[in-house]
């Protein structure tokens, strides 16, 4: 790959089933075991169970390496608690959170909590978009360096290295600043599942991580050249944002029936032909990495892992991501800077 | 026979310590306000003493950043981790102390908390409760989209309905709902899981919850407040009420107070423990204990001591020297009343005045009688004499127990831990084991039935 930086394939696991969700050593052996296999994140879907945000801070303190991501149902979350909740994993996780914001416009959802408006489904991802832009500006309201923490002087902070937000929108009304220190990546990655172009909107405008559900290659090829005319258009990087589409793999002898509708693609075959087939998504360029969904089973994780990730090192499109990386480098993304520093940085220039 | 009446123990971790500069102390790791290493150390100090649970304060914004007269900017207080996840963080690495995170019902919704608090509780083993607050400050205000707190009624009926529906939700699958048999394929049982259908002034939730009954059915509820309000709320729903009287009439009055509103709520005394706070400096001699105490006192700029009284009614002292007696001083009333500040009760201030003036009181020795004793209990001295102290609280009517404010940590926690606990230990008033696997087992509180298990029993009779 002369001329061009190298890239790493980005692997995340999602599970199904009721596994661990309603006993959380289960879910720490999952998640211990897709750690071991080389696992770069866990997708922690809001499955009936345990609240997904409070087991990825559990789940930090008994991981070392392997990314968290949970999701949130933005209706039944406020932009503030949600925001300092999750820069908080970001500090107990060094740097490995993530989040993914699901538009709701659900009403079994909606009525459980009742007293909130049912919104269709354009206001839901305009009401996400506003959200999501809400949580990122209040991770802002302190600069890196605002924290001295100079026991001589006593100065515990910068008072010039904190922001007001006061925020007024449609839907939100926040003043902030947030009463946590800027989480280590400074933007945690926000994950949005694609599907449709409300969601591949929302995605260009806010989201680090495109779960698409492409039907085959020539559909995830279409899908990333349309994310990047909405990435140009939304004054972002085509390498903003990654693309990585949801497989599930399906080891062995073809089954008698595969799965239908809307969904991860099924990916049938022997282990080596999986890895064939992801190598050449990531190597025509229409993915960056790939959800991987599985029955929530250390079984099945460590057979995915032992069959189909060492051919994918063997090809060079993955490697262990070092111990200490955050999440956004085992995206590729890199700390992201605060919006307040590149103002400084862009009045100087 | 009964068994014997033990003190019940908690360890409150407020960043670095309950001294507003802690983070100044020698010992003191300054990140420890975001630092989850610094949450799991306390915690097995607090395992290592046998202690009930840990605690963690909390409110939503930041504080006065707007008044530059308040140095908040030396303080430790405007940042931390989400107490919630600190301590599932915690639990998943800890066995058997309790863990007691701080919550508002004004800016949560029911349903989501019950569903974050029913995991905690599952992920710890039934070792989880819940600090429940109401939230009055301004600064909280404005992060929620209002532009003044809501009034007291209001927040405490809103309170009241909030546990009433976090409390329905817990009941919403019976303990034996679950059957997960692999055999026949069944998981739950249908006719063990109930819709709630709350429908109520501040809230609409249909129910159920999508987690199973918390380990301890409902998480034992600490609750604070001197108001008639947060009284009659602490005696209607609440299992343990933290207390904050700085002396032991006050403290028998509040806990007689306290209890007095139980009959009324259909209840007994023995169901709600009374728990003051008490912030410590330990030595193994009065001068040890002392000289921890001036080395915590002059690792605090003035600023921060000018800072506090300003947030407790007092005028503004920035300039007077620090050895010279403090001139008479009239309180300010221009924040009375009012969120905008904080502070404790006007009544405490013109307390701290008079005895200024009385002992004429330089600068210096005021904040010394601030910082340690006047506005919430604090004690310097032995293990003896804290002990004798814990003890006449403990068997004259002022407290079941107490929530132990460290002064900074981990030293004032293993401090408390290592010297004062075996001296209650050795007078029988503290355990040497823990009772139970639960934080309910081990503060002898009994588990509620699930209210329609209850229901079922009455029908058969």
């Amino acid at each position: 790959m002369s001329g061009v930086t190298s890239r790493r394939m980005t692997l995340g696991l999602a599970l199904s089933g009721p596994g661990g969700v309603t006993k959380f050593r289960n879910m720490l052996a999952s998640a211990q075991m897709a750690e071991g296999c080389g696992f770069d994140f866990l997708w922690l879907t809001d499955r009936p169970g345990l609240d997904p945000i409070t087991m990825a801070a559990a789940l930090a303190a008994t991981t070392q390496r392997i990314g968290l991501i949970p999701s949130c149902a933005a209706p039944y979350h406020r932009p503030y608690n949600l925001a300092r909740r999750l820069a908080s994993i970001d500090h107990i996780s060094r740097g490995r959170m993530g989040w993914m914001l699901q538009p709701v416009a659900d009403a079994a959802l909606a009525s459980k909590f009742g007293n909130l408006p049912l919104a269709d489904v354009a206001t839901a991802h305009a009401v996400a978009a506003e959200f999501a832009g809400v949580v990122a500006a209040l991770w802002d309201s302190w600069d890196d360096d605002a924290f001295i923490r100079d026991k001589a002087s006593g100065l515990y902070f910068d008072r010039a290295k904190f922001h007001w937000l006061d925020h007024q929108g449609a839907a939100f009304k926040v003043r902030g600043p947030l009463d946590t220190a800027r989480p280590p990546q400074g933007l945690l990655p926000l994950l949005i599942a694609g599907g449709s172009a409300l969601a591949e909107q929302l995605a260009a405008g806010q989201g680090e991580i495109l779960h698409g559900l492409p039907a085959d290659l020539r559909a995830a090829q279409g899908e990333r050249a349309v994310m990047s005319r909405r990435l140009e258009q939304a004054g972002r990087a085509p390498a903003a944002l990654r693309m990585l589409p949801g497989i599930l793999p399906i080891l062995g002898r073809t089954p008698t029936a595969l799965p239908s509708g809307p969904g991860p693609l099924p990916v049938l075959g022997t282990p080596e032909a999986i890895a064939g087939t992801l190598c050449e998504w990531f190597d025509s360029g229409a993915a960056d990495g790939f959800i991987i969904h599985l029955p929530d089973t250390a079984d099945a994780i460590e057979a995915f892992a032992a069959g189909v990730i060492p051919v994918l090192q063997r090809h060079g499109a993955w490697q262990p991501s070092p111990l200490g990386a955050t999440l956004r480098d085992m995206l590729g993304l890199g700390h992201a800077p605060s919006r307040y520093a590149e103002q400084a940085a862009q009045a100087v220039a | 026979m009964t068994a014997r009446r033990m003190m019940k123990l908690g360890l409150s971790v407020a960043s670095a310590g309950y001294h507003y500069s802690a983070w100044c102390h020698p010992e003191v790791d300054a990140l420890s306000a975001t630092s989850i290493q610094h949450h799991v150390r306390a915690a097995r100090i607090a395992e290592r003493g046998k202690m009930d649970f840990l605690f963690l304060a909390d409110w939503s914004s930041i504080l006065n950043v707007d008044d530059r007269r308040i140095a908040r900017d030396r303080e430790q207080a405007q940042v931390k981790v989400d107490p919630t996840l600190a301590m599932a963080a915690v639990a998943a690495v800890t066995s058997h102390v309790g863990l007691m995170p701080t919550a508002s019902t004004t800016y949560w919704h029911p349903f989501n908390f019950a569903r974050r608090m029913a995991a905690l509780d599952h992920i710890s083993g039934g070792r989880a409760a819940w600090n429940m607050v109401t939230s009055h400050g301004l600064d909280e205000a404005r992060n929620f989209g209002l532009d003044k707190p809501l009034d007291s009624n209001t927040r405490h009926e809103r309170a009241r309905e909030f546990v009433s529906v976090m409390r329905g939700l817990w009941d919403s699958w019976d303990d034996d709902a679950f059957i997960r048999d692999k055999q026949s394929g069944r998981y739950f049982d249908r006719d063990k899981v109930h819709v709630l259908d709350h429908v109520g002034k501040h809230f609409r939730v249909r129910g159920p919850l999508d987690a199973a009954r918390p380990p301890q059915g409902f998480l034992p509820i600490i609750t604070a407040g001197t108001s008639e309000n947060s009284q009659d709320l602490a005696a209607e729903i609440a299992d343990m009420c933290y207390g904050g009287q700085p002396n032991v009439e006050a403290a028998r009055a509040y806990y007689s107070s306290v209890k007095g509103r139980l009959a009324k709520y259909g209840r007994t005394p023995d169901e709600l423990l009374m728990l003051p706070g008490i912030q410590c400096y330990v030595g193994r001699t009065q001068s040890e204990a002392e000289d921890k105490f001036a080395l915590m006192q002059r690792a605090m700029p003035v600023e921060v001591g000018i800072g506090q009284l300003i947030v407790n009614h007092f005028p503004d002292l920035t300039g007077h020297p620090l050895d010279e007696p403090i001139p008479d001083l009239t309180m300010r009333d221009e924040f009375l009343g009012s969120e905008k500040l904080g502070g404790r009760e006007p009544e405490l201030t013109l307390a701290l005045m008079r005895r200024a003036r009385d002992e004429k009181l330089t600068l210096r020795q005021l904040f010394d009688v601030a910082l340690c004793g006047f506005w919430s209990l604090g004690v310097i001295g032995t293990p003896k004499l804290i002990a004798d102290m814990m003890e006449e609280w403990f068997t004259t009517g002022a407290a079941d127990g107490f929530n132990v404010q460290p002064p900074y940590l981990p030293g004032g926690g293993e401090d408390f831990v290592d010297l004062v606990i075996p001296e209650l230990q050795r007078r029988g008033l503290f355990r040497t084991e823990y009772e139970g696997r639960t934080l309910r087992e081990n503060l002898g509180l009994k588990r509620p039935p699930s209210r329609y298990a209850t229901r079922l029993t009455e029908a058969a009779e």
